[in-house]
């Protein structure tokens, strides 16, 4: 008997022991995994600010959305149990969850993050512990592909990676911010144990230089143009000579930045900016400006053209059309390349390259997008005997659409080179637009006289020369057409199948607010500038016009001058029918204004500033008269904080769904109908927490329907 | 003489009375929250313990007033009926089944473990059978052989339950209890060890003892697949040091640390009160064992020393296996701690020991007080076994 008393002494020794070993010697390991477990620290996104257009439309916003997250503390069951359910109901393999669930060490990750609000009852029905739906925002460009190019995208984590989004990244993310809360060992927390708490810094909203109506206009017609010239690619910019903002920027092909998988990666190239062409005539203007510049050449300068073939330094040049004598001014009209090449020779090759510089063709225009191009200017020492006379009509060098916009600009705004914007400014804490500096002027080119001179050129280029085709009456209009072959992917000399269309125009030449920029890379058919780019720049022209007239009057014409401008051979203006434009996103206001101008009634639905849809569709024919109807939302600024909806009354299953598209979690007490909630409706709750749902039992069903039919 | 009978050892009770105090205290603490949760009421659990409680302190009483004597003629009985509902209980419809075993019989609301009355009828009859006369311990035929049928039947009708810990803790008692009353050592470690590969079979046979079992071998080879409970059961003894966080103060309760006021309550002591927490309990199970072991070795009689011991290893050993599972020595079990954890029929059985335990206490002083009489061996007849 003392025996077993003695082992039972024993026992009771190592029981004694290995308490003291746990509760000291062990301790301070063991605190520290309590502490660990007790609190989790939860991100707390900013939102992603937004993007407007010049006239505070919105061409990016955020949409409600969800994430799906795990607390791998609480999972009961493996990872490839997990992953076989989750993938059972979510856009994501079986095979990526498992990996991302094994993979992460932490104690919380993000399974699938920004998908839309419908799997969060999926996920819910899967019931499995340790699943976190949390609520969550993501992009969303209203206009689909108009401006695509330009505000670019952003990947799943909401950071941006092409465009506006990328180059601005910072500006538009925002810093976020986290919490530190108390839980439970059921992953429970609640607001008010919260221990520590960093705001989220909310995104800037960024205000663009580009007019969403003149983009729009740039992409309808560059989209067709490319169906009638038959051009695999090209660019549009509308460009303010004045201050150096980009107005629109359009490139076909396009993509809808909503969908990324959908487009190949070649569609999604900003190629106005990316992408190098020869120029052909369009460059012509820096030869000129040289010339006018440095040697005092005058217009009336009578040159031989020599019937439109000229052998020079042993290389045959032709001109399209033969002529014999021309002045300085018309070899510019005609676009005599035997002129040219005439005249040039009256320059070194310093000053023929030295002006090309000070263009700012070769140098990044610093636009502030990414991948950007220079350009290929070669340098003088590199020079063959040839490259100045093929410099002076735009061969042997390279450049992007936004530099020959640019070097117009210079011409446009008496000679001096700015600096092209994008963004006009930010939008402050109290809503107000910050205007960033714009007329940056990066340098001189020309004299004013110079520039008033190349201009005059210009305009009789348009009025009577090759680009006749952009002639609009009663609008002064100067511009430039351009042909160009394209070299050989081989490099070996120039390709007789793939040519560059291109027309390069600004008005009113006197005081000129718009420059347009067409590039057309087409086909031997469609080569000619004059036959295929000017008129794109006239189709254009008159629909700014139009949309003008409805604006401050940009063009500075008389109302009456303007409609006169906009009417003649134009398709879209016929007296008594309206195409109706899309008004999405657009400021009510504004929009409303525009629509009773074109004599149309305005109706509205719902609350906010800003239009969500319109009926009927863009692009519909209406007649004078003709009501729209539009559907309003307003940009809330999201706190976090959502209101607590009120599911008495429901029955369970609809209560879960309210509180899941909420993201409210549950924890349900009973079945049948809900007889009570925690916090009461209308309480200001953070997103994510938990409700506590009372239900009467199956057996008081009828009674719990009868009461609820009452109220 | 009447007075006499009135003769209670008081530092026993007094132990087990402390043991239920704290009891009370804990179960408040580790099952408000629960209670809140799920019934509106936080003490709710603590409620229906006291209700127990009182019915264990009549039980005490009354078994402390009835000869012990009388109580050995009940043994087989007692032991016969639970062997009854156990097997019952495992052919009943699968109504029957609680939590997916079936290890407890549900009448009116009230939960019993017919487990517990079969583990003290096996005492009861041991202590009668193994100081009977004709009792030759030392021959494992004779003397071993006929107990072990029916120590084997008991584990059997338990194990299968299944409830490997109940049933290896009865296992446990009785080889003690055959030690004490004179089995060779040899012949009880070969018992043990067949046993042990019994247990292990059906460990074998039930997934989840399996793996619990298995669980806890690699726990030690590579410190990993230490089981959810064990580690949130070592969080509350560590995170509770020397002198606890306070009274009331348990983070693990909170959903943290599974049955924490059940089989885990040891945990929470140890969490809220610490190093000084848990060393007094352990404390008072030893006052327990010494003064049960006391009363066994001032009894005259046999049949009494075997009892008054049987009922103490019964008692201690509960609690020092509950604390080596909770420390992480043993490999979860399931077996609660003796007054401490909440829970009914353990409760009531471990008072009716502590009440047989004062009833020999009494005797003893009693029989003191008279003539000396010889320790007497009892002749009976084996049938005493079968109740007849």
């Amino acid at each position: 008997m003392l025996l077993a008393a003695s082992m039972l002494m024993l026992f009771a020794a190592v029981i004694v022991l290995r308490l003291l070993y746990i509760q000291l010697w062990e301790r301070s390991r063991y605190k520290q995994m309590a502490d660990r477990q007790y609190i989790i620290k939860l991100p707390l996104d900013a939102q992603r600010g937004l993007i407007y257009d010049r006239n505070m439309n919105l061409l990016a916003l955020n949409e409600a959305c969800i994430s799906i997250g795990l607390d791998k503390s609480q999972m009961e069951g493996t990872a490839t149990r997990y992953a076989r359910e989750l993938a059972r109901v979510l856009p994501v393999s079986e095979a990526r969850l498992r990996r991302r669930i094994t993979s992460v060490r932490s104690h919380f990750l993000w399974l699938v993050r920004r998908i839309d609000s419908d799997y969060g009852i999926k996920i819910a029905s899967l019931q499995l512990p340790g699943i976190r739906v949390e609520k969550d925002t993501r992009r969303k460009y209203p206009h689909q592909d108009i401006g695509s190019h330009i505000l670019g995208f952003t990947n799943a984590d909401n950071v941006g990676i092409e465009g506006v989004e990328l180059s601005y990244n910072s500006t538009l993310a925002g810093r976020p911010g986290w919490k530190i809360i108390q839980r439970d060992g059921r992953g429970r927390a609640k607001p008010e144990f919260v221990i520590d708490e960093q705001e989220p810094r909310q995104g800037t909203d960024v205000v663009l230089t580009i007019d969403y109506i003149l983009q729009t206009i740039a992409t309808e017609e560059l989209r067709t143009a490319a169906r009638q010239y038959n051009a695999r690619s090209g660019s549009i910019i509308i460009a303010d000579p004045r201050t150096g903002d980009i107005l629109a920027m359009a490139n076909t092909p396009g993509y809808d930045p909503n969908a990324i998988s959908d487009s190949p990666v070649t569609a999604r190239k900003n190629r106005a900016i990316t992408d190098v062409f020869e120029p052909g005539s369009t460059f012509k203007i820096a030869t000129f400006a040289a010339l006018l510049e440095e040697k005092h050449v005058r217009e009336d300068t009578l040159l031989n053209c020599e019937n439109g073939r000229y052998v020079d330094n042993g290389r045959t040049i032709r001109d399209t059309s033969p002529h014999k004598i021309l002045s300085a001014a018309d070899v510019m009209r005609y676009s005599s390349n035997i002129g040219t090449v005439k005249l040039a020779k009256m320059l070194s090759k310093d000053e023929m390259y030295d002006m090309v510089r000070k263009f700012g063709f070769g140098s990044r225009t610093r636009i502030g997008l990414e991948g950007e191009t220079p350009g290929i200017v070669h340098q003088p020492r590199a020079w063959s005997s040839y490259t100045r006379s093929s410099l002076a009509i735009g061969q042997e060098i390279s450049v992007s659409l936004l530099q020959l916009t640019m070097a117009y600009a210079a011409i446009a705004n008496g000679g001096k080179l700015l600096k092209p914007n994008i963004v006009r400014g930010t939008v402050n804490q109290n809503g107000q637009l910050e205007e960033w500096p714009n007329a940056k002027v990066v340098r001189r080119v020309i004299s004013e006289s110079t520039a008033a001179r190349l201009t005059s050129l210009l305009r009789r280029v348009v009025d009577s020369g090759t680009g006749k085709a952009a002639r609009i009456p009663g609008i002064s209009i100067a511009g430039k057409t351009g042909t160009a072959q394209k070299p050989r992917e081989d490099g070996k000399g120039y390709s007789d199948s793939e040519f560059v269309a291109s027309f390069v125009g600004f008005f009113p030449a006197e005081n000129p607010r718009y420059l347009i920029s067409i590039m057309l890379d087409t086909d031997r058919q469609h080569q000619w500038g004059g036959a295929s780019a000017a008129p794109t720049f006239k189709r254009i022209a008159q629909r700014i016009l139009i949309a003008d007239r409805k604006q401050e009057n940009y063009t500075g014409l008389s109302r009456k001058q303007a409609d006169e401008a906009g009417k003649i051979e134009h398709s879209v203006t016929v007296v008594d029918r309206i195409v109706l434009p899309d008004m999405s996103s657009r400021r009510f206001e504004t929009a409303r204004a525009a629509l009773l101008d074109m004599g149309l009634k305005v109706s509205a639905d719902g609350e906010g500033e800003f239009i969500l849809t319109q009926s009927p569709e863009p692009g519909t024919i209406l007649t004078r008269g003709d009501e729209v109807h539009l559907q309003l939302f307003s940009v809330v600024e999201s706190d976090g904080y959502i209101e607590m909806p009120s599911v008495v009354g429901l029955s369970l299953r609809e209560a879960l769904n309210r509180l899941a598209i909420e993201n409210i979690e549950p924890v349900v007490y009973g079945s049948g109908r809900v007889k009570s909630q925690k916090p009461r409706a209308g309480t200001r709750v953070r997103a994510g927490i938990r409700s506590i749902i009372e239900c009467d039992p199956p057996a008081f069903k009828v009674s719990s329907v009868l009461r609820a039919g009452m109220k | 003489m009447r007075k006499k009978i009135y003769n209670i050892d008081y530092a026993l009770l007094m132990a087990v009375f402390a043991l239920l105090a704290l009891s009370l205290a804990f179960i408040y603490t580790a099952s408000s929250t629960k209670a809140l949760e799920q019934y509106g009421d936080d003490a709710f659990f603590l409620k229906r313990q006291m209700l127990r409680i009182l019915l264990g302190a009549m039980i005490l009483y009354l078994t402390m007033r009835l000869d012990y004597r009388k109580l050995l003629q009940f043994g087989p009985v007692m032991f016969w009926a639970a062997l009854t509902l156990l097997f019952l209980l495992q052919l009943g419809p699968d109504s029957w089944a609680i939590r997916g075993t079936r290890r407890w019989i549900s009448i009116g609301g009230f939960v019993f473990q017919p487990s517990e009355l079969a583990k003290f009828g096996l005492i009861l009859m041991l202590a009668r059978l193994l100081t009977m006369k004709d009792a030759d311990l030392r021959s494992f035929t004779d003397g071993l052989l006929p107990n072990l049928v029916l120590i084997g039947l008991a584990c059997f009708a338990i194990i299968v339950g299944p409830d490997t810990g109940t049933s290896t803790m009865v296992f446990a008692i009785a080889m003690a209890m055959m030690f004490i009353a004179g089995a060779r050592l040899l012949h009880l470690i070969a018992i043990s060890a067949a046993g042990l590969t019994v247990v292990a079979a059906a460990m074998m046979i039930f997934p989840y003892q399996r793996r619990r079992l298995m669980n806890f071998i690699e726990s030690f080879q590579d410190g990993s697949h230490i089981g959810w409970q064990v580690k949130q059961s070592l969080i509350s003894l560590g995170n509770g040091g020397f002198a606890g966080i306070g009274l009331g103060e348990s983070k693990q309760k909170l959903h943290w640390l599974p049955d924490p006021f059940t089989d885990f309550i040891f945990s929470i002591v140890g969490e809220e009160l610490g190093l000084i927490g848990t060393l007094s309990v352990v404390a008072l199970f030893l006052v327990i064992l010494f003064r049960g072991f006391r009363i066994a070795l001032a009894s005259q009689e046999a049949d009494a020393r075997l009892l008054a011991s049987g009922m103490t290893v019964s008692i201690v050993l509960y609690a020092f296996m509950n604390i080596a599972v909770i420390t992480h020595l043993m490999p979860t079990t399931g077996i609660p701690m003796p007054f401490v954890s909440y829970g009914g029929s353990s409760l009531l059985m471990n008072m009716f020991a502590v009440g047989v335990l004062l009833n020999i206490h009494q005797q003893n002083t009693l029989n003191r007080s008279r003539v000396r009489r010889k320790v007497t061996m009892r002749n009976r007849s084996k049938t005493y076994a079968f109740g007849l």
